[in-house]
């Protein structure tokens, strides 16, 4: 039976009867019923039993929603009794916003993938046109310079002939200055000369923009264009007393011209022994590019070594500097200098040694009938005396000496197997003065040493190379010797060492092998030594050794170069530098191995020149040898002193003339400025200094005034070229050697336009990353408190915001504790049970809140619920830019360290708006989503409870670092408190200078008073800057001080034009018959001591002396005050006159020796101490308009002992800084 | 008074339809939260609230099929029949659910005019919630009730 088979009559009564018994509820059939019906009936039965209840707790839950909905938004029933029809909400009736927001945020996350893609694959669509600089970044207005311009293919591998290359100058404000155009040639390869604009200064940039039809580069490489200075610093003297004067002068010349800095300000600047700045002063150089400062040292000063320094700025603010340091203390000045000498300057162990002691007053008389003191000592674990010699000196001031050295001494390993054996001699002249010296003498293991080095300080493979070998005697002496010399264990080649010790080995090694060297040294008299070494070859199959025939070239001469390669091919270039600007560049092919240069040496060459020789392979690298050589200009200046006497009188004036010369034609005067010093040599003997090294000074580049090998017998002056031939070779082999591996000073600039290429698109890559990574952190951040906020207003739009909230804080109690159980508990499981990695329980847990997340999606989208959908589509989002700066990160691309912190603080809110989410649908009776929600809220919960005690952890251990660093500081500050130093006041007199000078002249003869000698300064003269005349003449007059002694003068000249000079010379001051008194450097009050008065009589006949003391208050004599004695010719004797100290402070002793035919009196001054214990206090405060500062006295200080020094700093700050700079400078600060 | 009126018969016509019991739940609060925040009933109901709160309900079950983009199917678990004495192995448990599968099977139309009947409405108020006249509805419980019949015993 179907339906088609009824009537449409018959269907529509069935239908009505069938309505009337379901209405009716009349399920069960009757017997006159339809068949149909009755069926029909049954099934209806049927499916009614089939139709599922509600949980009854549905109903109740559903009807507190409405209740609730109804009482919290306040709603007012209508007149009828119902509510009130609801306005629709802005979503509900703006539907488009919401497949709006989903596309748009899906967008987003899509491009930020996209632009990971495309910022990762950047390098990927570099060209391979790559162009090659070669040059330097440093650059002098008005000069000439050059670079190189090589063009290749980098893809094929080919250099670009007919490449246009065009090169100009952009200065950093102004207009860009073309300076070069021109195609490259068959090597791919452009020489550019150019002249630097003469008005420009300071950063720039080269433009080179190169076209082929490979393509087209802008290589753009920084420059600086500016002036270099170098000083030369130089002092009086090298040694101070407190309360002298630091004489200062600075020679600045231009490095690269030695044309004077004219009008630069050069700053001078002491610092004292502790670091303390005590003098800073900006003097104008002059036309001779001369500054000079003075500096008074205080009576009380730090003692210690001072630091002088003066310095230029350049241009850009960068500073050129010269230092040097001084030492100040108080000492006495010698009154006669001893001088040790052996017969020969180095010992084997158990030699016999034999020597002389001389002793020779600095007047130039010797010190007959000295006692002589001589001891010997070894030092292995300490220090022990093995000899010990008493004798006198004779008539001439000798003592010959002789002993026996140990057989055994313990040699030091840094000292390559060589031992030192002290002598320490004391003499005592007849006055009872002592002087000291001491003398080391060097203890060989072996009679020679043996040292070799590479011409090029490594190996360069495939090509013949040099290698030096120096032979010496330990005492530095070369050493002539036949050589025998194994390579790598090979037949051995021989060799000769001639007169200056040194001998050339060539060798051709292989690449990137360890080559050792056995060499056996045999001199004339039988000694011989033996050295293996072991040098390193360069890893690379093409590599270039340069060569230039000699070491040091006069202007004029023609520098001969020779560049090996062991790849038969290409071009070399030859690059000329001299203070870091190229002054020329060449090229030459490679024929048979090598190509050769030969450069004529221009005026405009002089001075230390780099001279680099390189090729450019194929594939862009380059390879490369430097030499250095010096060349120098034959016209430096000769300076000529001529005194009016031999000799002077003391207080005498004298006249000094000085005439400086073309060196090389002496009767050519050359216009100059001198500086004049004028200094006791007594002063040297206590220290050295050595003023005639000006012009190599500026020859040399600082760097190289310490070679890395030390040729023996050729110390550094000696590159200078010298007319002897020989003596030529033999240095320019030594220079050779010596600078065989100095550092580069200036190294050619590489730019590489591909790389460069690379370089921006990887800064660029790094910099999208860096964006993505941000980015990325800052959707992080930004899309968890959206999340939580939109659940926040869809609960509040429903009225049940304050419930779920309530729920939600239970929840998340419960879940606080249960949370981190479970987290724990995973964890534990996981390592205990399955062995796994902490890490791997949050990745585990990591994919169950993903699956999670897609099931909740699925339902979300299934069920339409617009705020899961949109909690969903957020969290998706969220993941992607997990993923996002997960990929970035992993590239470089990081976030900064605040946004990460905010970012993951933020990942919490997640947790909540999920929970939130939970709680507020199933208060609306939708349980499942109430269900999906909290499980949501609490899965991605659960790792970030663990990362929270994570970063708990993290946080507590670098707080707990961080406490000690901190402690530190506070104690290092408090050390800063108590410093204290002084400054010198202008007003400070030098020490010894006298109260009034006596007039000029020699007049005490016999029973008239003798002259007064009292001025005995250690500078007599000091002039920084003296000009001569056109012809080069100039006459100084100085009044002569009334120190007998020997003066020594240095003059140091320099022209307008760069060439230099100097000259050192003694000036004596004598007189026959004198007295002298040997004071100590200081007394203390109540002292009782003997005052030794030596009588020196260098008349022809004796003579009756009568030697009186003048009394004054500081002292009282306690023995008689007058001695008369018989002292004969060229005698001397000494008398005493003992006296007790009654008062301090800086006193005076006089003395007067009567003779029958010539007199003299003498007076000098000593300090005298207190006799107590200094006791220092410091007060600080602010100085505002005036401050007044008590300070207590206490009655028990020693009266007029008492000083008060104030120190006034400008600010806070600068008192700490300057206490800060003390506590950096010390070694442990 | 329409909340209680209507629940079980709301209850029972989305669990029919949708046949998963979590689901009709939050269907069923969702009915009646909307029927409150839009009272009173729309006119074309013929200020009929019983129909006008069915019709939320039909339209909610068509918003669940049509977001989750699929028809009616009926899960092979999960059968909420609350017939007491219908218990796993009993034939009347399993007849219902073969009963429930076969409704699953009719067109939409019959679907709606079975369920909505099941849920206690007359041939009004179905024509009402469907916008069909009286007799219209009637003609289509019958034709409904005849393919269902048919299904089960073919």
């Amino acid at each position: 039976m179907t339906v088609d088979s009824h009537t449409e009559r018959e269907d529509k009564e069935l239908a009505e009867e069938l309505a009337a018994r379901l209405d009716a509820g009349l399920l069960t059939p009757k017997e006159e019923d339809d068949a149909e019906l009755k069926a029909l009936l049954a099934t209806y039965s049927e499916l009614q039993g089939a139709v599922p209840e509600p949980d009854p707790s549905l109903y109740k839950q559903v009807k507190r929603s409405i209740v609730r909905e109804e009482g919290e938004q306040g709603r007012q029933e209508t007149p009828s009794g119902r509510p009130r029809e609801r306005k629709p909400s802005f979503w509900s009736t703006q539907r488009w916003l919401a497949p709006a927001f989903y596309g748009l945020t899906a967008l987003l996350v899509v491009f930020g993938f996209g632009a990971l893609w495309w910022v990762d694959t950047l390098p990927a669509r570099v060209d391979d046109q790559q162009t090659i600089l070669v040059g330097q970044t440093q650059l002098m207005p008005d000069s000439d310079a050059s670079l190189r311009v090589v063009v290749q293919d980098f893809g094929k591998g080919v250099p670009i002939e007919g490449a246009l290359v065009r090169v100009s100058l952009r200065p950093s404000e102004g207009r860009t200055v073309p300076l070069f155009e021109g195609q490259t040639d068959g090597t791919g390869s452009l020489p550019v000369q150019f002249r630097v604009p003469a008005d420009a200064s300071g950063e720039a940039s080269l433009v080179v923009v190169t076209e082929s039809e490979a393509g087209q580069d802008t290589v753009e490489q920084p420059v600086n264009i500016q002036r270099e200075f170098r000083l030369l610093l130089s002092s009086d003297k090298p040694l101070y007393q407190p309360g002298q004067t630091i004489h200062m002068r600075a020679l600045a010349l231009s490095s690269f011209d030695q044309m004077p800095a004219r009008g630069a300000a050069v700053h001078f600047l002491v610092e004292d022994a502790k670091g303390n700045k005590v003098f800073r002063e900006s003097v104008k150089a002059s036309e001779y590019g001369i500054a000079a400062a003075d500096f008074v040292l205080a009576d009380m000063v730090n003692q210690g070594n001072y630091k002088l320094s003066a310095s230029i700025e350049g241009a850009e603010g960068d500073e050129t500097r010269s230092e040097k340091t001084v030492e100040v203390r108080p000492y006495v000045l010698p009154k006669f200098g001893v001088e040790v000498s052996t017969g020969r300057s180095y010992y084997l162990p158990g030699e016999r040694v034999e020597g002389v002691v001389q002793a020779d007053y600095f007047f130039g008389k010797p010190v007959a009938g000295g006692q002589v003191q001589i001891s010997g000592s070894v030092w292995d674990v300490e220090r022990t005396e093995v000899v010990d010699l008493l004798g006198q000196t004779d008539g001439n001031g000798s003592y010959a000496f002789h002993f026996e050295l140990p057989a055994y001494f313990a040699g030091s390993g840094l000292e390559s197997g060589q031992a030192e054996f002290a002598l320490e001699v004391t003499v005592v002249d007849q006055t009872d003065h002592a002087e000291q010296t001491s003398r080391v003498l060097p203890i060989a293991e072996q009679p020679l040493i043996i040292e070799a080095v590479p011409e090029s300080g490594v190996l360069k493979p495939g090509v013949e190379n040099i290698v030096y070998i120096l032979t010496s005697y330990p005492d530095g002496r070369p050493a002539p010797a036949r050589l025998e010399v194994r390579v790598n264990g090979q037949e051995a080649v021989e060799a000769v060492s001639g007169e200056y010790g040194l001998a050339e080995v060539a060798f051709t090694p292989r690449m990137g092998n360890y080559h050792f060297f056995e060499i056996i040294a045999s001199d004339e008299t039988g000694l011989a030594a033996r050295r293996q070494v072991e040098f390193e070859t360069e890893e690379r199959s093409d590599s270039v050794l340069l060569r230039a025939d000699r070491a040091a070239y006069v202007v004029g001469e023609t520098m001969q170069l020779v560049a090996l390669s062991p790849v038969d091919f290409g071009s070399i270039y030859l690059d000329i530098v001299k203070a870091g600007q190229t002054l020329s560049t060449r090229s030459g092919l490679v024929e048979g191995g090598k190509a050769e240069f030969a450069v004529d040496l221009s005026p405009d060459l002089y001075g230390t020149l780099e001279l680099h020789a390189y090729k450019v392979l194929l594939d862009g690298t380059i390879v490369r040898d430097t030499r250095l050589v010096v060349v120098d200009e034959a016209n430096e200046v000769g300076i000529a002193v001529t005194p009016d006497q031999d000799s002077y009188l003391p207080g005498e004036m004298a006249t000094l003339d000085f005439h400086t010369t073309d060196a090389q034609d002496p009767e050519a005067g050359v216009q100059t400025a001198l500086g004049l010093a004028i200094v006791d040599e007594s002063v040297f003997a206590l220290q050295r200094q050595d003023p005639g090294f000006a012009k190599l000074y500026f020859m040399l580049e600082q760097e190289l005034m310490e070679p890395f090998y030390q040729v023996k017998g050729f110390e550094m002056p000696a590159a200078v070229p010298v007319d002897e031939e020989p003596i030529r070779e033999a240095q320019d082999q030594a220079v050779k050697a010596t600078w065989a591996d100095v550092p580069v000073l200036a190294i050619s600039n590489l730019s590489n336009s591909r790389e460069e290429k690379l370089d921006a698109i990887r800064t660029g890559q790094r910099e999208g990353f860096d964006r993505i990574g941000t980015l990325s952190a800052l959707g992080l951040t930004l899309i968890p408190p959206v999340m939580f906020a939109g659940v926040v207003i869809a609960f509040w739009q429903a009225g049940i915001l304050k419930r779920a909230l309530v729920r939600l804080l239970a929840a998340l109690g419960v879940l606080t504790v249960t949370g981190g159980v479970l987290a724990c508990g995973l964890v534990v499981v996981a390592t205990s049970f399955f062995f796994i990695g902490e890490e791997w329980v949050l990745v585990l847990l990591g994919g169950a809140l993903g699956l999670s997340l897609l099931a909740f999606t699925v339902y979300a989208w299934a069920r339409g619920d617009p705020l899961a959908r949109f909690l969903a589509q957020l969290s998706l989002v969220w993941i992607g830019l997990v993923a996002l700066l997960v990929l970035s990160a992993q590239q470089g691309g990081e976030p900064s360290e605040w946004l990460a912190i905010t970012a993951f603080l933020a990942y919490l809110l997640i947790p909540g708006a999920y929970l939130l989410f939970g709680q507020g649908r199933w208060i609306q009776a939708r349980r499942l989503f109430g269900k999906l929600g909290t499980g949501m809220g609490a899965l991605s919960a659960v790792p970030t409870l663990v990362l929270m005690a994570l970063m708990v952890l993290l946080i507590a251990g670098c707080s707990g670092a961080m406490e000690s660093p901190l402690g530190v500081l506070s104690d290092e500050v408090g050390d800063v408190g108590g410093f204290a130093s002084r400054q010198a006041g202008a007003d400070w007199k030098e020490a010894g200078e006298p109260e009034a000078l006596n007039e000029v002249g020699h007049e005490a003869v016999g029973a008239e008073r003798p002259r007064l000698r009292q001025y005995f300064p250690e500078t007599l003269y000091w002039a920084p800057e003296v000009l001569t005349d056109e012809g080069g003449h100039v006459s100084v007059e100085i009044p002569m001080a009334d120190s007998i002694t020997k003066w020594r003068l240095t003059a140091l000249a320099s022209t307008q034009d760069g060439r230099l000079g100097s000259t050192t010379r003694g000036v004596r001051v004598f007189q026959d018959f004198f007295a002298d008194v040997d004071l100590p450097v200081s007394l203390t009050q109540d002292d009782e001591i003997s005052i030794p008065v030596g009588v020196f009589n260098y008349l022809p006949e004796a003579q009756q002396v009568r030697v009186e003391v003048e009394e004054e208050d500081w002292f009282e004599l306690t023995g008689p005050g007058e001695r008369t004695l018989t002292i004969a010719s060229n005698d001397i004797e000494v008398v005493y006159f003992p006296i007790r100290v009654l008062k301090f402070g800086r006193q005076g002793f006089q003395v007067t020796a009567w003779g029958e035919k010539m007199s003299d009196a003498i007076r000098r001054t000593v300090n005298v101490v207190p006799n107590g214990k200094a006791i220092h206090h410091t007060e600080s405060d602010w100085l505002r308009e005036s401050k007044r500062v008590p300070v207590t006295v206490p009655g028990t200080a020693v009266q007029g002992a008492t000083a008060v020094e104030v120190k006034i700093y400008p600010g806070a700050m600068a008192q700490a800084v300057e206490g800060l700079e003390k506590i950096l400078r010390l070694p442990h600060g | 008074m329409v909340y209680a009126e209507c629940f079980r018969g709301v209850y029972g016509y989305i669990a029919a339809r949708v046949r998963d019991s979590e689901t009709a739940e939050d269907l069923t609060s969702e009915t009646f939260l909307r029927a409150w925040r839009r009272w009173p009933p729309r006119k074309t109901t013929g200020n009929v609230p019983k129909a006008w709160v069915y019709q939320i309900a039909r339209n909610l079950v068509t918003d669940h099929y049509r977001a989750s983009n699929r028809r009616a199917t009926v899960p092979l678990d999960g059968v909420d029949v609350r017939d007491p004495q219908a218990v796993p192995g009993d034939s009347g448990h399993l007849d219902a659910m073969a009963l429930q599968m076969t409704l699953a099977t009719l067109p939409e139309r019959d679907q709606d005019v079975l369920t909505l009947r099941l849920a206690g409405l007359s041939n009004r108020e179905i024509g009402t919630v469907l916008e069909l006249s009286e007799s219209a509805a009637g003609m289509a419980c019958l034709r409904a009730l005849r393919r269902l019949r048919e299904r089960v015993e073919a």
